[in-house]
């Protein structure tokens, strides 16, 4: 999936990553990158904006926490954001389902 | 470019409020260290490491119009929130205590949020709540806790830390 491609969809995976755990964004972008086997490579830049935009919209929540002495900032999902990832994650499938029927395969 | 180098620039570039701008540089310096140490570990030298860590974060400029590309439609919405703020905390003034943000623009409440500032993480509950509610204000913004019986100890530190 090209980059610009993977852009598209960056809340829905951004959010289906902290689904499971509080994360901060480098742990977050490393977790991206293991989890799709190299298939997420995103420039890492856009992963920071993107999370502050879905915290402004009330589905992220965040606070600092210090580790050997490093403060970052951790997010994890509000109640808005896991109802917004179960819609995002149907609406996914459906999409995904279509156009696998399309291409004629199951 | 250097870790250094490269946060110094993006704060130029940040079209953002100050406290706002304070949360961004922090965060990514943290997420630079951690490339940094991870570059160094897989054998490059220091300054090779930071140059690596700042490419993969990509240019300034790029990242900063990300920051900062929903400035205007986020100004219409805030005068909309100036009116309710106003209503509520003329409502709640008397009742709860509460942060009151102000526009170093406009000089007008443009904000409103109720925060609790006790137990045992007092200081970080305030401070973030604070940090919350001034994420999407504008350059020169500053944010003053007002409580029903005047200023606190919460107020000081958090003026401190807003400003510091």
């Amino acid at each position: 999936m090209s980059r610009e491609e993977l852009k598209g969809h960056l809340d829905l995976i951004v959010l289906a990553c902290l689904a499971e755990r509080e994360l901060h964004g480098y742990a977050l972008i490393e977790e991206l990158r293991l989890g799709s086997r190299g298939a997420f490579d995103l420039p890492e830049g856009t992963v920071y904006p993107a999370l502050h935009r879905l915290e402004r919209a009330g589905l992220l929540a965040s606070r600092w926490s210090s580790t050997a002495g490093r403060r970052r900032r951790m997010y994890r999902l509000t109640s808005k954001g896991r109802s917004a990832l179960e819609e995002r994650r149907r609406a996914w499938r459906a999409f995904s389902a279509g156009v696998d029927l399309v291409l004629g395969e199951t | 470019m250097s870790v250094e180098e490269y946060l110094r620039e993006l704060g130029r570039r940040l079209s953002v409020g100050p406290v706002r701008r304070r949360r961004i540089l922090r965060e990514l310096e943290a997420h630079l260290l951690d490339a940094t140490a991870e570059e160094e570990r897989g054998g490059r030298s220091r300054q090779d490491a930071e140059r690596r860590a700042t490419e993969r974060l990509g240019s300034v400029d790029d990242l900063a119009a990300r920051f900062g590309a929903r400035r205007r439609s986020r100004t219409t919405r805030r005068l909309v929130a100036i009116s309710v703020g106003v209503s509520v905390a003329a409502t709640a003034a008397f009742a709860l205590p509460m942060v009151l943000v102000d526009s170093g623009e406009s000089h007008a409440v443009s904000r409103v949020a109720r925060i609790v500032c006790g137990g045992e993480n007092a200081k970080q509950t305030c401070v973030d709540a604070v940090e919350r509610s001034c994420d999407a204000d504008s350059p020169g913004t500053q944010a003053t806790i007002w409580t029903p019986g005047g200023p606190t100890p919460a107020h000081a530190w958090c003026r401190k830390v807003l400003r510091g």
